[in-house]
């Protein structure tokens, strides 16, 4: 043994011998070493003789100048770099001898880079690559407005449009399009499809190229041109199967060929509206172009801006002239960016900020556990001192020993990502999907190491910088007691953590109430049971149409588990749209006008939806002439009261005919975050509104909604196997898309709370188990001087409690801020209360207490015998 | 080269010139702690008295042991030696050495 110690006093010594001369300072002592082993017969003494002169390699080292060396010319390294892997390889032993510290550590850095990761991939797709057309940044989306009304964004009219092409020097071309549907048959089972009509510039304007085929021609987007298509990238994979020579092929829509002429490419999901086929705009001549129908992109011309044409044509729009705008009406140029991507934008930027939060707590909280346990290796920091290295170089070890965790953490986290990336994919509701995608590409992948990076300073750097001062000082004063400037850094990281935590949990509790009350909020109708389902009747024949219709009502009605049958064009929740100004007769003012939202309806639409009918009579199933049934709103608006409204007379449109209200009903709202609406409803039997054929069915329904569903396809065949049926859903199901993005926010935002909760509770055990482990000795005079096992505890809990009270009171200063930014900015969020924060401060102060008391508990059984003779 | 050399380093330079070539053999022969000798060896190195050189692998293994450091004088340290040597010896002995009463030492007890 004793040849191994001398060896390892050698070992020692060289490591202050000058690099240079180290390999030759070892070989030497060894040998000489070696010699003295076999050349004599051992004694005690003579072990004890070797020892000491072992320790003479100290004052050899020292000794030592660097131009002693064999190649005494070369420098040594000096510096960072100079034993750089020697403390790499060290800091990953001393992390393997502790698994249990080092696994959580790397966990804890692992999930908050993980998610960080995650949401910045959405970011960058979403928010920070551009859209995928030519010069994006020039592309505009153009709306009328109508002050004078309150409309922000209308879709304008050809007339209109015309003249802003006429006008318009800032914007180089416009291009337009409006929505609509054809039912596809021949290729499976009919179907409805969606459509964009298009005028020909469209795809020029956004800069796109069909990945098959061409664009339109002029001359194919005119009424009477060629009847073609172009088919988007998934309407092509799914109901052609990708296939390669479907350019030429003539598709059936709407009963009549059309000739595929290309297919677009995969990367348009942020297309205004998600279409499945473009099919040319081809307005007929006899159109009303006073008729507001249009979307508009323009391109703006090079070097303009925005604002610049917004100015241009604010100043043209009312310029003097022949055909000088005088009604009151403006325009709105928007970057088709902010159109587009607006509505995702605050949410996911809160979400990121969320998760950068939960990156910030797991770094204090790795920082908090480095320091705790560089305490516990005062020791080794004392003999390192000792044999002269330096506080840079106790700096640069600690930092080290964070870096390796965080790497490892890193890279750990940037697989969790792509996890949690799936699994978002999975939660994300449809209608965020189409502008929200994610890959993971050199950005995401730089952000990950910038993440990583930004971890190792924090819980690497700063607590090593402000640890290893205190500890050498520690040492030297030869007190074993922490100095109170890391005392107060440990504590101050914990309460850091803490109040980030509780403002977290504070903000997903909010979350969690404002969307509560709006899952709560009264729609109007009764949801339970109701199922719908998009019956799109492709007849031109207006009479053969309604008969169709009238037809369908009768055997839907009498299907078994069917209470009420009921047609509409646009049930509410779906379709938000359809609104027109309504003059109103016998008001007092010949041409007061009021704005609501039309509705054809059909059947027992009232019964079927549970609109309650509040004043006058319903539609008969044969009902026709001019007649109406206005909603509580409207009424109350237009003649003071709803008692007062049947009889009177309402007009709609240019033809002035009068239109007699008979009935009242219940106003409904059409999204759940809309206001309650005014609604004016006419019958599709009455010839006069025949040609809106109502297209949407909804059932009342007492049974399963899915057996219901069945057979309504087959009653739907029975009377026309060409009919598609399509988008049957239950309102529930409706409902729960249309809050699908509050609620994937919600969801995020619970995951990161609870996460924050996990990560500050850890920190806390973390913190706390060591302050146990420190005070033994202390415990065991406590305990020895007749202190009982409860007051122990009770004394432990004490001193969590005081950091948790201060952390926690700082994360509710913060979330109070927090809850009146959210009252000012949050539409719909009347009064979100208090509880939500004072909840978060009771659950992390749960957190705290299981947290502390369980080396709390370890205190109370401290052997006070064992721990003193262990000094 | 230095003018003088202390006693300790004296007594090293003199057991290399004697023969002595291996470093625990020169702490045997002159009866200094290890401490001293090696601090003194590498000085000298330095100064260009002494030369070291592994001494042949075939003859250490031959004995079982690894190759040692062999210390060698040069001339600069047998001119230094001998200039010491002379100093040394110019310090006569003082015959009535005994009779001198020393002040009593300071600092230590």
């Amino acid at each position: 043994m004793t040849p191994r110690l001398t060896r390892a006093i050698v070992w020692c010594a060289a490591r202050l011998a000058p690099a240079v001369s180290r390999d030759r300072f070892i070989a030497e002592w060894r040998s000489e070493l070696a010699a003295a082993w076999t050349a004599q017969p051992m004694t005690w003494s003579r072990r004890w003789a070797l020892c000491r002169t072992a320790c003479a390699s100290f004052a050899h080292a020292r000794a030592l100048r660097p131009e002693d060396g064999l190649v005494a010319h070369v420098q040594p390294r000096r510096g960072w770099s100079s034993g750089l892997r020697q403390d790499v390889a060290f800091a990953s032993r001393l992390i393997g001898r502790q698994p249990g510290f080092a696994a959580i550590a790397i966990a804890t850095i692992a999930l908050g880079v993980g998610a960080n990761t995650a949401i910045f991939s959405l970011v960058n797709r979403s928010l920070l690559t551009p859209l995928p057309y030519a010069d994006p940044d020039r592309l505009v989306a153009v709306w009328e407005t109508v002050p004078a009304l309150g409309i922000p964004e209308n879709t304008p009219a050809p007339n209109t449009l015309d003249l802003w092409r006429s006008r318009a020097h800032t914007i180089a071309s416009f291009g337009e399009y409006t929505v609509g549907s054809v039912n596809l048959t021949g290729a499976g089972d009919p179907t409805r499809l969606t459509t964009l009509r298009v005028g020909a510039s469209l795809l020029d304007v956004l800069g796109v190229t069909p990945v098959l085929g061409r664009n339109l021609t002029a001359d194919e987007a005119r009424y009477d041109g060629a009847r073609v298509v172009l088919l988007t990238h998934a309407a092509w994979i799914r109901y052609f199967a990708g296939d390669p020579h479907i350019v030429g092929r003539t598709i059936t829509l709407n009963g009549a060929g059309a000739t595929v002429i290309g297919v677009l490419p995969r990367e348009m999901p942020m297309t205004i509206q998600t279409a499945d086929v473009w099919v040319p705009l081809a307005l007929p001549p006899d159109v009303n172009r006073e008729s507001r129908m249009l979307f508009v992109v323009g391109r703006l011309a090079p070097g303009a801006t925005a604002t610049a044409a917004q100015r241009e044509l604010d100043a043209k729009m009312h310029a003097p002239g022949p055909d000088r705008r005088d009604d009151g009406i403006g325009v709105y140029v928007e970057s088709l960016d902010e159109q587009l991507r607006g509505g995702v934008r605050p949410d996911l930027w809160m979400v990121f900020g969320v998760s950068a939060a939960v990156l910030l707590i797991a770094c204090l909280n790795v920082a908090a556990m480095l320091l705790v346990r560089g305490l516990g290796r005062r020791r080794e920091f004392t003999v390192r001192t000792a044999l002269g290295a330096s506080r840079a170089r106790l700096v640069r070890l600690l930092t080290i020993e964070g870096a390796v965790l965080a790497g490892a953490g890193g890279v750990l986290g940037l697989g969790l990502g792509v996890v949690v990336l799936r699994i978002i994919g999975r939660l994300m509701p449809a209608s965020i999907a189409s502008t929200v995608s994610w890959q993971l590409d050199a950005r995401v992948l730089a952000f990950a190491i910038a993440a990583t990076v930004l971890t190792t300073i924090v819980s690497g750097i700063v607590p090593a910088f402000v640890g290893a001062g205190s500890l050498v000082v520690s040492t030297r004063g030869g007190g074993s007691d922490e100095r109170r400037a890391t005392r107060l850094m440990r504590n101050g990281l914990l309460v850091g953590e803490l109040a980030l935590a509780v403002v977290l949990l504070a903000g997903a509790a909010l979350l969690v109430q404002s969307f509560s009350a709006f899952v709560h909020q009264p729609l109007g109708l009764n949801p339970d049971g109701i199922v719908t389902a998009q019956v799109p009747r492709a007849d031109r024949d207006d009479a053969r149409r309604t008969a169709f219709l009238v037809d369908l009502l009768e055997r839907a009605s009498a299907m078994p588990g069917v209470t009420h049958a009921g047609l509409i064009n646009g049930v509410p929740i779906r379709f938000t749209g359809g609104g027109s100004g309504f003059q109103i007769a016998d008001s007092g003012n010949p041409m007061r006008t009021l704005n609501a939202h039309h509705r054809i309806i059909g059947g027992d639409y009232f019964e079927a939806m549970g609109i309650p009918l509040v004043a006058g009579r319903a539609f008969s199933p044969h009902e026709s002439g001019r007649v109406a049934i206005v909603s509580e709103a409207f009424a109350k608006s237009a003649w003071g009261s709803r008692a007062a409204a049947p009889g009177r007379r309402i007009q709609w449109g240019a033809d002035g005919q009068w239109i007699d209200v008979v009935g009242v009903v219940g106003d409904v709202r059409l999204s759940p975050t809309a206001p309650l609406e005014s609604h004016v409803y006419l019958p599709f039997t009455a010839v006069e509104y025949s040609v809106f054929a109502p297209g949407d069915l909804v059932l009342r329904t007492t049974g399963d909604p899915g057996a219901v569903a069945r057979e309504l396809r087959g009653v739907v065949h029975a009377m026309d196997p060409a009919q598609p049926v399509s988008s049957i859903i239950t309102m529930h199901d409706l409902l729960s898309q249309a809050f699908g993005k509050r609620r994937f926010t919600l969801q995020l935002m619970s995951a990161f709370a609870a996460l924050a909760l996990l990560l500050a509770s850890i920190g806390l055990y973390g913190v706390a188990s060591y302050a146990v482990n420190r005070r033994l000795r202390e415990i065991g005079i406590r305990l020895a001087l007749g202190a009982t096992a409860r007051q122990i505890r009770v004394r432990i809990l004490g001193q969590g409690a005081v950091w948790t009270v201060v952390g926690v009171g700082l994360g509710l200063t913060a979330g109070a801020a927090l809850l009146r930014w959210a009252r000012a900015e949050v539409p719909g969020l009347e009064s979100p209360g208090i509880w939500p924060i004072v909840a978060a401060a009771f659950v992390l102060i749960a957190a705290a207490i299981v947290a502390c008391d369980i080396p709390a508990r370890r205190a109370m059984r401290v052997d006070p015998l064992i721990t003193l003779k262990a000094e | 080269m230095p003018k003088s050399l202390s006693i300790a380093a004296l007594t090293v330079l003199h057991a290399v010139a004697s023969g002595t070539a291996y470093g625990f053999d020169i702490i045997d022969a002159t009866d200094l702690p290890g401490g001293t000798v090696y601090p003194a060896l590498a000085r000298m190195e330095r100064d260009g008295l002494l030369r070291s050189d592994w001494e042949d692998e075939k003859a250490a293994h031959a004995k079982q042991r690894p190759a040692r450091r062999i210390y060698a004088i040069t001339t600069d340290g047998v001119r230094v030696l001998q200039a010491s040597l002379e100093k040394v010896r110019a310090l006569r002995p003082i015959p009535n050495l005994r009779g001198v009463r020393p002040a009593p030492s300071r600092g230590r007890s």
